[in-house]
């Protein structure tokens, strides 16, 4: 049974969500407290797996536990239920928060995010994993693309098409605008993952909010001149750009683009965790899939797509998007998904693989139980051709 | 600088430039057409004038020595005939003087051969007049008027004629140069006035430029001023939106969830009374009948609080929000102050308590809408300097309003025990845009538009005393009977 804090200054909106959650009990084991220092002392005596946060509270605020949680129980997924919207206490909030859900919302909404934040832990159940990227003070954000979008924003002429071109070349921007855009304060979550929607969804002024609360959250040193993790952002661009052009139906291309860019988010995670060496190395183990995973999970105790996997499900991005990078190693799996995207996905990042290192047959880097999905097949040639004019 | 700025700097050193252009232009254009002027205008006085007053004496010379010889034929007396020949002879000489002088400055050879002609003339008239001198003053005074009446008077005519005609050459020569004098000056002058014409409509279009220039970057200044005051007044209005918002969302939250309780409650309840009496097998299998029968009367209870918490925000965002287009109506400022410490609750709950001290005041004349968001940013201000120091102390802080009568003015004082402020910014806090907040916190604007509103449009004061390290207390003073009364008052 899955344990779960609910944390609110008013003893009247802890009342109404224990009337509101009763039928949950029976799956969940739910704590109601009223002040910061109480979920303190609360999550000292028992682990819980989701904590859901008040924003404004006398002594303790919502911004300051989260921030406490994530350095003492970083495996706790952070939710934030707030009535109170301000673009200072989103800037706040944001870097702290996993998911920010807007008062009033609806029954539904509220168990959809707790399960959301559940189901990430369940596909992901690695403690050191959940342990990293609980506890991680801030995403990997591109500081020429975090630059470009502060200054976007502080362009008067700008548009949203300006910011979607800025946030779709960074994974870590991408992941933020879809996670804002896909959390239950906008109603509907429909799980579009398309970066143009969901800025247009989220609208300006979380946009800035995201933006200050990068700035306010940059890194004291100045950067590396090549930061580690370069190689990588441009890897995930050429196969995002791949992935799109091999999707037919244009529905899906959003999609296909930002899975694609998303999908080894983990790798960057840990090359700008653990500097040029693990680059280096990854560079070196390329060749193999199978190496590549057998090498973090020898060195860490865990690999990328667990890493991957998780941020996103964490971040409340949809479900479907979490496996597939969780498994973007495993074509076996892939193969046999109902997601569409799979393959695609796989053959771009297989084939901007072989562009790099040249491979003399590209198509042989695409496992055969994908090659021969009848999906595939006809596409072969083109997806080559494709990779090799973006090459 | 801003592209307007320099678009129009470029555009006045351009003008100037231009203007320096055309001056210097117009100044050569006009010297040059006043010099072949000038030097058309000296042809004629230094060269043309001086030998036609030469011709002109010459002949009045000629006609006065021929009066002497007229003199010579009506006299008698030796004496007398000897002066007039002698005044004859000097007009001669002064003759000889005209001719030299003119055959030294005559250079053409038109006029060359008309002085010649004179010179012809002049040589048939001395001969006789010769005769006739020596005759006289030989003393055969009869024989020398014989003389004079056979031939001087034709060859005198015909001298004379000649002269005219020299002279009506010179007064030609003068009318031609009085022409391209004309000309000259004529042809300058239209440039002149062509330049004239061409700088100003350069100079007219310059200001043109120039004053669309000026007027788009008044206008932006205007719209930036405009915007300015429109987004302050939208921050803060945004920022109360947002505050009662957050107020109005609570209420709405835990409205909402007791009321979702009560239908799945009353649902369960409906289930079991369907269900036969006594029977075992509830609906939902964690239907506690002696929790909902406990819980139900307090979801109800909760949701009919939350709804009546909403309406009191509503109000009190009503009457706060009072339209102020108008002009002063009388107003309960205890009244407003209440209204506004349940709008404004968000601001300051979180760190300090208000204590109120509202003494009898008679309505004042106000405008009740703008004094209330001056007494909400002065709760803002004083909550803010409580959060600053609540950040070390973590002891909630006091706000404490009173109000009273003092003289003929209503006095509205809102203290608080935060930091004070220090020596150093006292002077400062009442100018624009001067915070010492951080970013996203205050835009510098409140105490500004406070003062604007009690000094300006009430006529009244804004004044504050402060310990640093004990609080700041700000004093609002209102003229009781508002504005206009109190102008009249002093007036009388």
């Amino acid at each position: 049974m899955s344990a779960i804090l609910l944390v609110d200054d008013e003893q009247q909106i802890l009342d109404g969500l224990r009337g509101l959650l009763r039928r949950e009990r029976s799956r969940w084991q739910m704590e109601f407290v009223t002040s910061g220092a109480a979920a303190l002392a609360t999550l000292a005596r028992q682990p819980y797996e989701v904590l859901v946060t008040d924003m404004r509270m006398p002594g303790m605020d919502g911004a300051e536990l989260l921030t406490r949680v994530r350095e003492q129980h970083p495996r706790m997924a952070r939710l934030v239920l707030t009535g109170q919207a301000s673009t200072a206490d989103l800037v706040r909030a944001l870097p702290v928060a996993q998911q920010i859900i807007a008062k009033p919302c609806e029954r539904a909404d509220l168990c959809s995010t707790i399960e959301r934040s559940l189901s990430a832990q369940t596909l992901v159940p690695n403690p050191q994993v959940q342990a990293l990227v609980g506890g991680l003070r801030r995403l990997p954000f591109r500081p020429e693309c975090c630059a470009a979008l502060s200054g976007a924003m502080g362009r008067r002429d700008v548009t949203p098409a300006d910011i979607a071109r800025i946030v779709e070349q960074d994974p870590a921007l991408t992941l933020m605008t879809l996670s804002m855009a896909n959390a239950a304060s906008f109603g509907d979550s429909v799980g579009s993952l398309s970066v143009q929607v969901a800025v247009e969804r989220i609208g300006f002024q979380l946009l800035r909010a995201l933006a200050q609360s990068i700035e306010a959250n940059a890194p004291p040193a100045a950067q590396p001149k090549h930061p580690p993790a370069a190689h990588l952002w441009t890897r995930a661009l050429r196969q995002a750009r791949l992935a799109r052009q091999f999707v037919p139906d244009p529905a899906l291309r959003d999609e296909a683009y930002a899975s694609a860019l998303l999908l080894n988010l983990g790798q960057i995670v840990l090359a700008e965790r653990h500097g040029a060496e693990y680059a280096l190395r990854l560079d070196e183990l390329a060749s193999s899939d199978a190496s590549t995973c057998e090498f973090e999970r020898l060195t860490f105790g865990y690999t990328h797509p667990e890493l991957g996997a998780y941020l996103v499900a964490a971040w409340s991005l949809p479900f479907r998007l979490a496996e597939l990078i969780a498994h973007h190693h495993a074509p076996a799996w892939l193969a046999s998904s109902p997601n569409p995207l799979g393959a695609p996905v796989y053959a771009a990042e297989a084939l901007t693989h072989a562009m790099e290192s040249r491979a003399p047959l590209p198509l042989a880097r695409i496992d055969p139980s994908i090659r021969e999905l009848p999906s595939v097949k006809p596409s072969l040639g083109l997806w080559q051709s494709l990779a090799q004019t973006a090459a | 600088m801003n592209p307007s700025g320099l678009k129009s700097s470029a555009a006045i050193a351009l003008c100037i430039a231009a203007t320096l252009v055309i001056v210097v232009g117009l100044a050569a254009t006009g010297l040059l057409g006043m010099n072949r002027f000038e030097a058309a205008t000296d042809e004629i006085s230094e060269d043309r004038v001086p030998r036609l007053v030469l011709i002109s004496r010459w002949e009045i010379s000629l006609l006065q020595s021929a009066r002497h010889t007229r003199n010579v034929l009506l006299l008698d007396d030796p004496k007398a005939v000897q002066d007039e020949l002698t005044m004859i002879a000097a007009e001669r000489q002064r003759r000889i003087g005209y001719m030299l002088r003119l055959s030294s400055m005559e250079s053409s050879a038109a006029g060359r051969a008309k002085l010649d002609q004179v010179l012809k003339a002049r040589e048939v008239y001395v001969a006789p007049e010769d005769e006739f001198i020596a005759l006289a003053q030989a003393g055969s005074l009869a024989a020398a008027k014989r003389k004079l009446l056979e031939s001087t008077r034709p060859t005198q005519l015909a001298y004379v004629a000649a002269l005219d005609s020299y002279l009506d050459f010179q007064m030609a020569q003068i009318a031609d140069a009085k022409t391209d004098v004309f000309a000259t000056y004529g042809v300058s002058c239209e440039r002149i006035y062509l330049l004239a014409t061409a700088a100003i409509t350069v100079l007219f279009l310059f200001a043109l430029w120039l004053r669309a220039i000026l007027t788009q970057r008044v206008t932006e200044r205007r719209e930036t001023e405009q915007r300015l005051v429109a987004s302050e007044r939208l921050e803060s209005m945004g920022r109360l939106a947002a505050g009662v918002a957050h107020e109005i969302n609570t209420p709405v939250q835990y409205v909402n969830d007791s009321l979702y309780f009560v239908r799945e409650g009353v649902d369960e309840l409906l289930g079991l009374m369907k269900s036969p009496r006594g029977a075992q097998a509830p609906t939902a299998p964690d239907t506690n009948l002696t929790e909902l029968q406990q819980q139900l009367p307090e979801a109800l209870h909760r949701a009919d609080e939350g709804l009546s918490r909403i309406a009191a925000i509503v109000r009190s965002m009503k009457e706060y929000a009072h339209p102020d287009d108008g002009p002063m109506t009388p107003a309960d400022i205890n009244h407003g102050i209440l209204t506004t410490l349940t709008i404004g609750t968000h601001e300051y709950k979180y760190v300090a308590d208000v204590e109120t001290h509202l003494g009898p005041l008679p309505p004042v004349m106000c405008h009740s809408g703008l004094v209330n968001q001056v007494i909400l940013n002065l709760v803002i201000n004083a909550a803010h300097a409580i959060g600053d120091v609540m950040k070390s102390t973590h002891r909630r802080g006091l706000i404490v309003i009173r109000t009273f009568v003092e003289g003929d003015q209503a006095v509205i004082s809102v203290g608080d025990n935060g930091g004070g402020i220090s020596e150093a910014i006292r002077d400062r806090i009442f100018e624009p845009f001067f915070t010492t907040k951080e970013v996203g916190r205050g835009t510098g604007q409140g105490l500004t538009i406070a003062r604007n509103v009690v000094v300006r449009l009430h006529g009244g004061t804004v004044t504050f005393q402060t310990q640093p390290g004990h609080g700041t207390t700000f004093f609002v003073r209102l003229p009781i009977a508002g504005k206009g009364a109190q102008v009249q008052a002093a007036a009388a």
